[in-house]
């Protein structure tokens, strides 16, 4: 652990800004974002719908093109070199090399008329001078390291043959055969069912040991946080509220929606009357509140909240909270 | 009056589907197969499953909404099963269910107004239009919105505030049950917490029945007082909530309760895996239908499918584990 924390940043992302530039308006999906992901470790995204977290994802792998959106601001440095401000071409070679992605729908991010072989090989192909004999051998390996039985039999079949959790492992072979510097999962086991979504956790903690990756994991689902991440980032509205190692975020929350967040899922053998509920709906991205973004839902607003939004203050061991309440508390700015 | 507000017996809904030869005999995929519960009064009876397992299609032939093949359906002491659509008319007051997917249950050409309205016109339950006025607009109010809303339309609201308008038309014919189908899973957690608050409220404010229909465990362990696990169209295990929750007998609900993440890093997990998936509802495993991703499967459970055992005071499991006799034969044979 010691080692972990002091161990270099894989991924480094520096105030960034990603904006999509619609017909009438600009929409600040992610509004100076920071993030830091350690060698080997796991980090957590946590955050509602449209917090911005699936677009820091896009951005990272460079896949904002063809869309209205566009990183405006900021750095994004993978091993220290920046990844942002390259062309496309070099971009192409990172892509499935150093960073793989796996995506929320495995119903829906497979080609349906490639068999499952020929999708595995095709980055390897793409990016390793190999023979097709030899990256059919790796492809088959990758994919024997996700635990499906009778692997040579998979490599032909076609993903309509396959269930939920198979097309998933699949996805995660195919991530995983160039052996990337990171991996990211946007929300890999939301779509399954929970005796699947726990042999998918299961097998993504062993890979992490196995083959030591680096994740960046987003999801929505708190428990899924506390079984699998080092580190959690907690996004609203664009921004980080919150971040620090699992222990300081699940047992010394600093940040209100954090709170909320905790307190709103009901815990499986628990006794309780009511939930705690976060009032209101997360504000639309064209009349985004001034000062704290947070301050509208918040029960513990003031005025300076309301003007005036609030920077990080660290509240030791590298948690850090975006809330004036922090400030408070004890917390350096 | 009778304790038990609905009763359902050995219920079955099969789906023909195409056959293996051109001329043999159909298949059939047995979405629901002889399932048996009742229901209290005042009570909420969750039914949680995997996909797949035919909790969705439980509900709705609950509601006559889909073919039954076999069982019976007996709804406040009326034997409902093979109603016709026309007799089954009154009765429709007395179950409303609530959708899954808030943006496909709204008629989006429709004001919300509309929406809430148009139970009471078909029940003729409003004398003239200002007491229809009144009752949307009380309604509304109810599950948390405001009179001016009522002129605007579907595509204006949010996820969590289109599934208020799907309560808030549930609730307007006044029933005595509603059966919820997976009605947060599609909301954010923030939200879902107010949904399911909410739906407490009602229950208390009208004396309502809910068949909670989800298919993540502590959203049913917060919301019931009774539970029916699904596994392929069948249940393993009915009973009280916390006997279910606390101690689980049939070794699905074991492996299905240590699959749910705990959100809580230090938390002691004992996780049971299970291996494989769901088997095909279209030819599923002879015997006990689990017997193929059973870890303590004895030979009995592969051909004798097994009877509803009770284990303790509102607590039924379906496994061959819990018939004293099965357990000591098996265990002479195994020495």
């Amino acid at each position: 652990m010691e080692e972990k924390i002091q161990g270099k940043n894989i991924l480094e992302i520096k105030d960034l800004h990603t904006y999509f530039f619609m017909d009438d308006t600009v929409v600040k999906s992610v509004d100076g974002v920071d993030i830091e992901l350690k060698k080997g470790a796991t980090l957590g995204i946590v955050g509602e719908s449209g917090s911005g977290k699936s677009v820091t994802a896009l951005s990272v792998m460079g896949l904002l093109m063809g869309t209205r959106g566009k990183v405006v601001e900021g750095n994004i440095l993978l091993d220290g070199k920046d990844i942002v401000h390259i062309s496309e071409e070099e971009k192409r070679k990172l892509r499935g090399n150093q960073i793989s992605m796996i995506f929320q729908e495995p119903m829906t991010s497979l080609n349906p008329v490639m068999t499952i072989g020929h999708q595995i090989m095709e980055g390897l192909l793409e990016h390793e001078n190999i023979s097709k004999e030899e990256a059919y051998n790796k492809a088959l390996e990758a994919l024997r390291l996700t635990g499906v039985p009778r692997v040579e039999k998979m490599m032909k079949e076609y993903p309509f043959q396959l269930s939920g959790g198979q097309r998933q492992r699949v996805m995660i072979a195919m991530a995983l055969v160039c052996k990337p510097k990171i991996l990211i999962a946007d929300e890999p086991t939301t779509a399954l069912d929970v005796t699947i979504q726990a042999q998918i956790l299961d097998l993504m903690n062993n890979l992490k040991k196995e083959i030591g990756t680096s994740t960046l994991f987003i999801t929505h689902d708190l428990g899924v946080v506390a079984e699998v991440c080092d580190d959690v980032v907690v996004m609203y509205c664009g921004r980080v509220v919150e971040k620090g190692d699992v222990n300081s975020i699940f047992y010394e929350t600093a940040h209100p929606y954090t709170k909320g967040l905790l307190a709103s899922i009901p815990h499986l053998g628990e006794k309780s009357q009511t939930l705690t509920t976060i009032p209101g709906n997360v504000p639309n991205p064209k009349y985004m509140p001034a000062g704290c973004k947070f301050s509208p839902r918040c029960s513990y607003a003031t005025e300076q909240c309301k003007n005036e939004e609030p920077p990080f203050f660290d509240m030791g061991n590298g948690h850090l909270s975006k809330c004036w309440l922090c400030a408070k508390k004890g917390g350096q700015a | 009056m009778e304790d038990n507000l609905l009763t359902v017996k050995n219920l079955q809904v099969y789906y023909p589907v195409k056959s293996d030869t051109i001329m043999g005999k159909p298949n059939y995929v047995k979405a629901v197969d002889g399932v048996t519960f009742d229901v209290r009064r005042n009570e909420v009876f969750g039914i949680v499953g995997e996909s797949g397992c035919g909790k969705s299609t439980l509900g709705r032939a609950i509601c006559r909404l889909e073919h039954i093949t076999g069982g019976t359906v007996v709804l406040n002491g009326v034997d409902i099963t093979n109603l016709s659509n026309r007799e089954m008319r009154p009765h429709r007051k007395e179950v409303q269910m609530i959708f899954q997917d808030p943006y496909a249950s709204l008629n989006p050409r429709m004001s919300i107004f509309n929406i809430v309205a148009e139970p009471l016109k078909i029940h003729h339950l409003a004398d003239n239009k200002a007491a229809m006025t009144d009752t949307v607009l009380n309604l509304l109010r109810k599950v948390g919105l405001d009179y001016y809303h009522a002129n605007r339309y579907p595509h204006e609201f949010s996820g969590g505030q289109r599934q208020r308008i799907g309560i808030a038309r549930a609730l307007a014919v006044a029933p005595s049950m509603i059966i919820a189908d997976e009605p947060v899973s599609a909301l954010d957690v923030s939200i879902q917490a107010q949904v399911l608050n909410l739906l407490n409220e009602l229950k208390r404010d009208f004396k309502l029945t809910y068949i909670f229909i989800a298919h993540d465990l502590s959203v049913v362990e917060y919301i019931s007082d009774r539970v029916g696990v699904m596994y392929l169209g069948s249940f393993v295990e009915v009973g009280n909530k916390d006997k279910i929750y606390n101690a689980p007998l049939h070794p699905y609900t074991k492996a299905l309760m240590s699959a749910v993440p705990i959100p809580d890093p230090k938390a002691q997990r004992k996780r049971i895996i299970l291996q494989g998936s769901i088997p095909s509802a279209i030819n599923p495993p002879a015997g006990c239908k689990f017997h193929t991703r059973c870890q303590q499967c004895m030979e009995i459970c592969k051909t004798v499918p097994p009877k509803r055992y009770q284990v303790g005071e509102d607590h039924y499991v379906y496994c061959h584990l819990y018939d004293d006799k099965i357990k000591e034969q098996e265990m002479q044979k195994t020495k």
